[in-house]
């Protein structure tokens, strides 16, 4: 039963990284491979302030998320003056800068070795230990993710990013700061990414550099490719599809010796059979380019 | 129509452009060009392909940079701001090519152009209720425009799915959503079928006439040109080469032959 949590809980840290790249991926049409960046800072930002400061949860939390709008706000003022392909290396740059700094400034990080002990959240003395406790307080986290970011796709914002992102100059035309327009997108999705991070570290309780790689962005870009994106019902999908389906192949009854193997080439495949019959992915808005 | 209602009265605006030029590489695409759009008035440049018409919407509108002079908006020199706050200065622009939002509704396309900066406060983004009245009126407004151009049974429909006629005139209307006092229309009846033209050629000159704006007009289009313009400068290879009314332009015996030359056989 356990399992079934555990995976619940992964649903959810998935589905907010994916509401979070959505803003950016599916609204500003900007490809973005620095989610992990985001949501490994989160995580550190968390399990930093509770081991070294001894805060607690209902600070670190705030803090991460404003952490991250903080660094977003930066790095989007460098990034965004690329479009398209430069923009999508300057985001792989900046996880890797992300990456690199996490894995090397081991005063701070300690590096390879990762941070242990991290705790679990607790409010009023009553902690949040057992899988299924977390999976409703992970649930709860989801929950609050889904409404903001429900909010703010239905926003005048966020009409205002679908026409950058459809036509940035004729966007312009019409009295639209494509920049101020992009750096708020990427302060809010780099915000909302910090969330997953703060429950990731506080789930696991153990975090080291490998969690937050270029292959978890490319992942979390995959969510969006594959489900959609530009709307709330893709990344959604997305997500069901990515986590869920590795999880039922684990049952099929492949033989052991092949079985690992087996289940990546059937992902793959999948991924490959969705992407090139749904451009819009399974249940998204917009194509992306 | 929404000029009425709308508190905000925009003033009638002159445009001057002062000894323009721009070159890519060794390629003079502008030479020394100056030219006033008078106000209220309908001012069309015409002139062979290549003559830097288009350059000269992309300097006035910010896309371009030029390499020596002015842009003047009633007296203010505008001379390379970006796009977004020439737009904010009340000159609405239209692109030789359609670019409507393919993705989005018709109706939302014309909701673009009411957005202002207070829309996107972290306030206004996460309180609904804040905003549901000021979307209402968004939406009221924006079938306003497509009922002046004939699209309001469309509006829910998304804009890439429009005939390339239709789009143009929802690219008509998202301009003029956004109370311009200056129109930059470039070539609006091109590849427009003749109904669509007339319709288009009749939209314009109501705008011009209720709302007094101040136009520019590329168009290769010699009937609609004769139909809107009051004033025409003649640009050829990047300069001013002879401007008045329409008289004076169209009959220039210099002018036929530059145009019926170079524009094989052009009808005059």
């Amino acid at each position: 039963m356990n399992y079934l949590f555990h995976i619940g809980v992964m649903l959810g840290i998935y589905g907010m990284l994916a509401l979070s790249a959505n803003l950016l991926i599916g609204f500003g049409g900007l490809l973005t491979m620095a989610q992990a960046a985001f949501y490994g800072l989160g995580a550190y930002a968390y399990a930093l302030l509770s081991l070294k400061l001894g805060l607690p949860f209902f600070v670190t939390l705030p803090a991460a998320i404003l952490l991250c709008a903080f660094v977003g706000w930066l790095f989007g003022h460098a990034a965004l003056r690329f479009r398209n392909e430069a923009f999508v290396l300057a985001t792989i740059g900046f996880q890797m800068i992300v990456y690199v700094t996490l894995y090397n400034w081991t005063d701070l990080t300690r590096g390879p070795y990762g941070i242990s002990g991290i705790p679990r959240p607790s409010f009023f003395g009553l902690g949040i230990e057992s899988v299924p406790a977390y999976f409703l307080f992970t649930l709860v986290l989801f929950t609050a993710v889904l409404g903001f970011m429900h909010l703010v796709c239905t926003s005048p914002f966020a009409l205002s990013l679908k026409a950058l992102r459809d036509d940035e100059a004729a966007a312009q035309t019409l009295g639209i700061c494509p920049k101020g327009q992009y750096i708020r997108a990427m302060v809010f999705s780099a915000a909302v990414a910090a969330v997953p991070g703060v429950c990731f570290a506080s789930y696991i309780t153990y975090i080291d550099p490998t969690s937050f790689t270029l292959a978890e962005s490319i992942f979390i870009a995959c969510i969006l490719l594959v489900g959609g994106s530009g709307n709330i019902k893709g990344p959604m999908a997305g997500v069901a599809f990515m986590i869920i389906l590795p999880e039922v192949l684990r049952f099929v009854g492949l033989p052991d010796a092949v079985a690992a193997n087996l289940r990546e080439i059937i992902y793959g495949v999948m991924l490959v059979v969705i992407v090139y019959t749904k451009p819009k992915g399974l249940a998204g808005a917009y194509a992306v380019k | 129509m929404q000029s009425n209602s709308d508190p905000r009265i925009i003033n009638p605006v002159e445009l001057r452009v002062e000894n323009i030029s721009k070159s890519f590489g060794a390629f003079k695409a502008l030479h020394d060009v100056s030219l006033t759009v008078s106000l209220g008035k309908v001012t069309a440049l015409v002139g062979p392909n290549g003559a830097g018409k288009t350059t000269l919407f992309h300097v006035i509108g910010g896309n371009l940079a030029p390499d020596t002079g002015k842009v003047i908006l009633n007296g203010t020199d505008v001379t390379g701001l970006p796009p977004y706050k020439i737009a904010r200065r009340h000159v609405g622009r239209l692109f030789q090519d359609v670019r409507v939002f393919p993705a989005l509704t018709v109706a939302e396309n014309i909701s673009v152009s009411f957005l202002h900066r207070s829309d996107y406060s972290l306030m206004t983004t996460i309180a609904w209720w804040r905003r549901e009245a000021r979307e209402r009126d968004r939406r009221e407004r924006a079938m306003k425009w497509l009922e002046f151009v004939g699209l309001a049974d469309k509006a829910d429909e998304p804009a890439g799915e429009l005939s390339y006629g239709q789009q143009k005139l929802l690219a008509l209307a998202r301009i003029v959503a956004l109370r311009p006092a200056i129109l930059l229309l470039d070539e609006p009846t091109a590849a427009l079928s003749p109904a669509m033209t007339k319709k288009m050629v009749a939209l314009i000159k109501q705008l011009v006439a209720e709302q007094k704006l101040t136009t520019a007009l590329i168009e290769h289009n010699m009937g609609v040109v004769r139909e809107l313009a009051d004033y025409i400068y003649f640009l050829h290879e990047g300069t001013v080469h002879t401007h008045g009314t329409q008289k004076e332009v169209l009959e220039n015996p210099a002018v036929r032959e530059l145009y019926m030359g170079l524009s094989g056989g052009m009808a005059i």
